[in-house]
This record gives C-alpha cells, structure tokens and sequence, in this order.
C-alpha cells in the first residue's frame, strides 16, 4: 500500500531526480573535485557517475522484483519483519541528515551570497515552510511544480554556458594526467555520493503509471547529470585555474564574468534566484520520500499528517548536523561522503544481493 | 411556484375548470402581470386561457389562439390529444398545476378547457431581446463581429449557425430557487472526453441557490477550487471562441438572461489565448502571443522585482541607470516598496474609478490620474518618476491579457509579492513565485491539471501552447 495515491509519468519522474543530484552538486562539486584532483577534477564527475549507473541497476532491479512497493515495503518481505523495520528505521534515522545537511548548504548559500544580514533561521525556515506546502500536495504536485522550474534552470544553465564561453582558457586543461590516475578517483568521490542520490528512485518508482522506456529515461537522464556537472567542472577550471578550490561556491564566481554588451552585468542575483528554484525541487523530493517512508514504517495510509512535523524535524538537524562553517566544510568532505554512501549506496544494494539471493536459492530448491 | 407547496405543484388538473382556475388564481394571487382570460369557444365550451402579459405574445395570441377559438371556429376545438388545432409550433400537454405555473412563467399561453383534465401550452413567447452585437470587452480587429445576448434561443441559435452538426448537442437545466434560470450544456458528441458530461450535470444538479444573474453565480459553485484567485473556467460572449473550444473538447454552458457563456475545463494558456491569435498571420500570431506571456509575468512581478532590485540588490543595476535612479529617489521621503504600494493602490483605485464611473465623467478621471498621481507626484517628490514608470508598464501589462478574469489574479497577488520582495529581496519573490506554482499545479479544471499541457506534458497540446497549431489544408 502506497501513502499517496497520486501517478507520475516516466519522464516527470526525470525532472524530478535532476535536479535532486544536480542543485547542490553544480554549487559544491566543482571545489570539492579540484582539492583532490586538480587539472584534471573535470574528469572525476564521469568517474563518479559509475555509482549512479550502480545505484539505478539497484533500484530498477528491486523495483522489477517487487513492482508497486518501495525500498521500505520491500525490505519488508526481503529480509523479515524485524530486520526490515530496522533496515527502514536505518533509513529514516539517516534521512534527516541528508534533509538538515541540503537545507544547510541551502541557507549558507543564500547568506553567503545574498543576504549576509538575514538570520539563517528565516531564509532556511521560510524555504522549508514552501517546500512542505508542496510535498503535502502529493507527488503529482511535486513533479509538476518540477517541471516547470527545472526547465527555467535548464535554460539558466545553458544560458551561462553560453555567455561564458568568451572567456574560457583552454590551456588550463594542461597539463593533462600530470600525477597520475589517483587523484582523479580520490575526486571522484564526491560527485559518487551526489550520484549515489539517485537512490531516490527506490523510494519513487513505484508512483510511474507506466514502466515503458524506463530504463532508458533513466540512463540518458544519468547522462545528461553526468554532462552538467562534467561541463560545470570543466568551465570552473578554465575560467579559474587553480583558484578554483579557493571558493566555496565557484559557479557563482564563474557567473560573475558575464557581462552582456556593457550593459547587463553581476546578475549573480538573479542566478542565485533561479537556483533557488533547483533547491526547492531538492528539498521537496528528499522531504517527500522522508515524510512518505516514515508512514509507511509506521503503517499509516497517508503521510501527508506527517509532512509538518518531519519538516521541523529535518529543519533542527539542519543546526544539529554541523557546528558552524568548519563542521559543514567536513560535512560535504570525504568521511561525510562515505557516510552518505553507505546508505545510499551500501545499504540498498546488501538489500538488493539478498533478495536476489533469496530468488536464487528459491529456483534452486524448486528445479 | 414557491407560494405553491410540493404538494400542490404535483396536484393533477381536474376535469372541472372552476376549479382548476381557482388554483391558478389561488397560485398568481398578487401577480398583476398574469392575465386569466376566460370565455366561451364558438362550440360553447368554457374556457381559461392564462398568461404573462410582459412574456407572452399578445398579438399572436388574439390572432393564433383565441379568434379562432372564439370567433370564427377556424380552429378545431382541442379535445383530440395531439391533433394540431392552431397553426403554433411545439405545443405541448400540461397535466399537473405545477406544469402549468411553470409554463405560464416561461411565457407560454396555458388554455384550459371545461371538461378536459389536461390544459395545452402554446408557446408564443416574446422576450425582450437585443441584436448580437459586438462584445464591448473582447473586441478583435478581423473575426466575427456578432456576440451573445441576453437571450438564451438566440445564443443557442448563434452556435448552431456554426456548427451544423447533429453532434453539437444542447442539454437544459433549471437552476435557481427564485429564478428557474436555464442553463444549457453544450458539448460536441464524440469530441468531448467521456464522462466529463455526467460530472457537470452532477455538479449542476448539487447547486442550490436562488438565482443567477450572473455566469459567475454558476462558476462558482461547480468549479473545483472556488477559493482561487485564478479563474477555472472562461467566461466570453463570443460565439466564435466557444465553437473553437467544443471543437476541442472542452463544454460550455449557455445561461438564460446574461450574454457571457462559461468554458471549460481550461488551463492557464487558455487564458492568454485571444482567438485573433487564429485569424490572423501566423508569425505575428505567435510573436504577439509570446509578447503575452511575458507581459503576463510582468505584471505579477515587474513592481517587486523593481523593489527587490533598488532595496536589495544595487549592484545588478548598470551604473549609469542606477546613477538616474538614485537621483530620481533622492528626495522621496518613502522606502521603495511603501512608494510601490502607495501607487500601486492609487492605480487600482483610479480603475475602478474609471469602469465605475458614467462615460461622460470617465475622461474625467484619466484627467486627475495622469495629472495629479503622474506629474504633480513627481514634481511634488512624493513619488519617483521610474516608479511611475513601473506602474504605468505593470498597468498595461495587465490589459494584454485577453481574458479579464485571468488578470485579476495577478492584480490581487502583486501585492503579496511586493511585500515578499520588500523584506527578502529577489530571494522572497522567488519564494513567491514557488507558492504561486504550487497552487497552479495543484489547480484543477473539472479534473484536468491547470498547467496542462506543460505539466504534466502533453506535445501535442504544448504546441499549441509554444506557436500556434494552424489548420493545415490536405
């Protein structure tokens, strides 16, 4: 039994993971990756996207083997009653980290770049308080509100790239592979823990109304992520250089050299705008699969009573995640990657061998 | 008929005419305009003819009904059932009193005769009506010049003209305590998505109110979500534009007594369609139609985002127009967004003043606007002059849409919107917009998504909706 009764179609279903991975990755990733990898940190997001081919194999795999049911109900039936509900209490204990840690990296933004007097509790609360409204609509209200911002931000995006290009310098790209493979995998795994998000499909597949070209939506929408952030990284890199680890947030630094006949210029505001679009998808579509597994751990028919209050649950852990800027700089770095990882990543696929296990030895005792 | 009790509505005429008089009279009782009219037919028979004076024709009456009746014996006395005794159309059986109050009401002559216990109903109905006119509201350079009038007949007349199929069809109710409006379902057999017209018909029959002056009594009582600012259904008094709607599926009702029919279900870029967007050029169809839907959008956000840009983000603005700004405001006394909302009000207020007030007087009130809120504002530094600016484009703005009742939302929700940017900046009209289109996706019209064909997408209707799908010849 589903806690929502509404039905998105396939290609809604890649709005919304679209910018679930790529609202935050696009901010952080491209500073992240070149700490570790250097020249070479616009290959590290194709390196990572191996995850997100992995994390989608799971997904539409348990999805074949129990259709209609998501991670949580199936892990049910996979591994019993007891370790199930554990396995889900795993997930829901997990879930608020990942809401407090987006909303944080939401609210650091904004002040950062927009607002430096506001306090974080209004920008971040006022945003929560949104993005609640829409989960509390259903997913078919979240998946259209998707697709409308997510084709302005798809605009936006190209619309830099292409005002941009004036100022590239290719020879940043020199010298190429300078120490070797390593850096690019240590790289790597930041963009591997935004890939490993794509494990939002556990928790959504079930609510497509048909199943029709599924796979290859999702690959191709894989594909299109992977291009975004390996082009966000690239264009980082050979507008900045090396200083491009030196900025928290260096796309907006990159937005800054636009200047469109002398006359439109630091429209960084308005990017941080439209961005805010991106986020708001993001936080919407962790918050929904947060408030739609709690009901469904608990055995109720419909979360929607349960929106509110994990809101303000996911809000507090956006002040308990992190002790200040420090705590949130270790938060997106390589232990706060693996953490995520492991749930995202670890924990569905041991789900996924042991069903698949479990299918084996049942064809086994039956031929 | 609400002086008569249920009981008495259901009451079967008798076969003595006294009695069935008294009844009437007992029903009409205060009512000068109903005439009972008794005599005797040639063949000796007494007779009751009643009717409303205002509603019915009188001098087809005398001339149809009662001269052949009473003088010259031309008609043959009616004790036949069915057999066509006077040369009227579509005359029919009244059993009951409640038929025959009905019928009177509606401006049919009921004739009841001694001895019979059914009376006969001739309609020779005059309403007052006018000629089709050009609507006032929706006026197009090339297209049809005539518009729906008061009158119900002529409307449906109006459509069938256009459409000279047996599939148009026309389904009445009755709405209204008091009044006992007819509404008519019109639809397009085949074309319209099954079921839709059960649910309208179902939705129609829940309605209890006491009358309908107005298409908007209707509309809000079936659409989905009444407390929208956005409207769920068009409202137009343009036979064309419903002709083109059916074609598309969608139904509309015709309502007895106003010239505006209701269209649905509709989405949100139905209501900045004009049908000249088909009438005319292709390519300044679809220009003028983009050109649309960013006026639409400026004229909910261009007063904020003016606010948010000069309160919170300077830098945005080039240099040299930011220098103008800054030395246009440099005397205002006000914050931008209090300067905002005091014109905005003020711009709102000359409106109303202006559709309220009697033609003559209107030029008046242009007068005061632009000289006293335009100049003397101005000179006085009580208001900038890119303010002004702002406001007079947002004020166009909202006359571009082609449906008025799709502008009042943005009228209404700019004011939020200022408030959001005049304390967060771009960052609250962002927040605004979110919540703007939250509420769209969740709009429904009589079950369809308001965002439609965008979200969710439909390519064949989001071509539509991006240029325009033109009649190809084969």
């Amino acid at each position: 039994m589903l806690t929502d009764k509404g039905k998105i179609s396939v290609t809604q279903l890649a709005f919304l993971v679209f910018p679930s991975i790529l609202a935050t990755a696009i901010l952080s990733v491209p500073g992240i990756t070149m700490h570790y990898a250097g020249h070479d940190m616009w290959l590290s997001p194709i390196l990572g996207s191996l995850i997100g081919v992995t994390v989608i194999g799971i997904s539409l795999g348990l999805n074949r083997l129990y259709p209609g049911k998501t991670i949580m109900q199936s892990s049910l039936l996979i591994a019993g009653w007891l370790p199930g509900k554990v396995i889900g209490l795993g997930f829901l204990l997990f879930l608020p980290h990942l809401n407090g840690l987006i909303i944080l990296e939401y609210g650091e933004f904004i002040v950062n770049n927009a607002l430096p007097k506001t306090p974080l509790l209004v920008i971040m609360g006022t945003m929560v308080a949104v993005c609640a409204i829409n989960v509390r609509q259903g997913i078919e209200v979240v998946s259209r509100t998707a697709q409308v911002f997510v084709t302005l931000l798809v605009v936006m995006l190209c619309l830099i790239f292409v005002l941009l290009t004036g100022e590239l310098r290719p020879a940043e790209l020199l010298p190429f592979m300078e120490n070797g493979f390593v850096p690019i995998a240590k790289g790597a795994v930041a963009p591997a823990a935004w890939f490993s998000e794509y494990t939002v499909l556990a928790f959504l597949l079930p609510y497509i109304n048909s199943k029709k070209h599924l796979g290859r939506t999702m690959l191709v929408s894989l594909v299109v992520t992977t291009l975004a952030m390996t082009v966000t990284n690239l264009f980082c890199l050979l507008l900045m250089g090396d200083l491009t680890d030196s900025f928290a947030f260096p796309v907006m630094i990159a937005a800054r050299y636009i200047t469109i006949a002398d006359f439109l210029q630091h429209i960084e505001a308005l990017i941080i705008a439209i961005w805010i679009f991106g986020i708001f998808v993001k936080i919407s579509v962790f918050l929904y699969i947060f408030a739609t597994s709690a009901a469904e751990w608990f055995g109720l028919d419909d979360y929607r009573p349960l929106v509110i209050p994990l809101a303000f649950v996911s809000m507090l852990f956006s002040y308990w995640v992190v002790t200040g800027a420090a705590g949130a700089a270790a938060l997106i770095s390589a232990s706060a990657n693996i953490y995520t990882m492991m749930f995202l990543v670890g924990l569905p696929a041991a789900i996924y061998g042991l069903a698949l296990l479990k299918k084996g030895l049942k064809l086994l005792s039956k031929g | 008929m609400n002086t008569a009790s249920e009981a008495e509505q259901e009451t079967q005429l008798t076969r003595r005419l006294a009695e069935n008089g008294q009844v009437l009279r007992g029903v009409f009782a205060g009512c000068e305009d109903v005439v009972f009219h008794s005599f005797q037919t040639i063949h000796r028979t007494s007779a009751l003819c009643v009717y409303c004076t205002g509603l019915c024709n009188t001098e087809r009456l005398e001339q149809q009904l009662l001269a052949p009746l009473e003088q010259t014996g031309l008609a043959v006395e009616p004790a036949v059932e069915g057999s066509a005794e006077v040369p009227v159309a579509s005359i029919h059986q009244i059993r009951t009193v409640g038929q025959a109050v009905t019928a009177i009401l509606d401006g049919e002559a009921v004739l009841l005769l001694d001895g019979q216990a059914s009376g006969k109903g001739y309609p020779l109905y005059k309403v007052p009506t006018r000629t089709p006119e050009e609507p006032a509201a929706e006026s197009t350079v090339r297209g049809a010049r005539d518009g729906f009038t008061e009158a119900l007949a002529t409307n449906q007349s109006l459509l069938r003209m256009r459409l000279k199929t047996p599939a148009l069809k026309l389904h009445s109710n009755t709405i209204g305590e008091y009044s006992h409006t007819k509404v008519t379902l019109v639809y397009v057999e085949g074309i319209i998505q099954p079921g839709l017209v059960t649910e309208v018909n179902k939705r129609l029959s829940r309605l209890n109110i006491k009358d309908v002056l107005e298409s908007q009594y209707i509309e809000q009582g079936i659409i989905d979500q009444p407390f929208s600012p956005f409207p769920q259904m068009i409202a137009t008094e343009r036979p064309d534009v419903v002709v083109s709607n059916l074609l598309e599926g969608r139904f509309a009702l015709l309502i007895d007594g106003t010239p505006f029919s209701l269209i649905a279900p509709v989405n949100m870029f139905s209501m900045l369609q004009s049908p000249e967007d088909y009438y005319e050029n292709i390519y300044m169809s679809i220009f003028v139609r983009w050109l649309r839907y960013i006026f639409y959008a400026l004229s909910l956000l261009l007063p904020s985002a003016y606010v948010a840009i000069t309160t919170f983000h300077q830098e945005m603005i080039p240099t040299v127009l930011l220098l103008s700004i800054a030395r246009a405001r440099e005397e205002i006394p006000f914050p931008a967004l209090v300067e905002a909302l005091i014109m905005e009000i003020a711009f709102e207020a000359l409106r109303e003043a202006g559709v309220r007030l009697p033609k003559q007087i209107g030029s008046a009130v242009s007068i005061v606007g632009a000289l006293i809120i335009g100049q003397a504002a101005t000179t006085a530094g009580i208001v900038s002059a890119p303010m002004i600016i702002i406001v007079a484009i947002t004020g166009i703005a909202s006359f571009m849409v082609p449906r008025y009742s799709a502008s009042i939302a943005t009228r209404l929700l700019r004011f939020p919107m200022m408030i959001l940017a005049g304390t967060m900046g771009l960052i609250g009209v962002m927040l605004g917009i979110i919540l703007v289109v939250i509420h769209l996706s969740s709009l429904r019209s009589f079950g369809r998504p308001y965002l439609s064909p965008a979200a969710p997408t439909f390519s064949k209707g989001l071509k539509d909706v991006l240029w325009i799908s033109q009649p190809r010849s084969k």
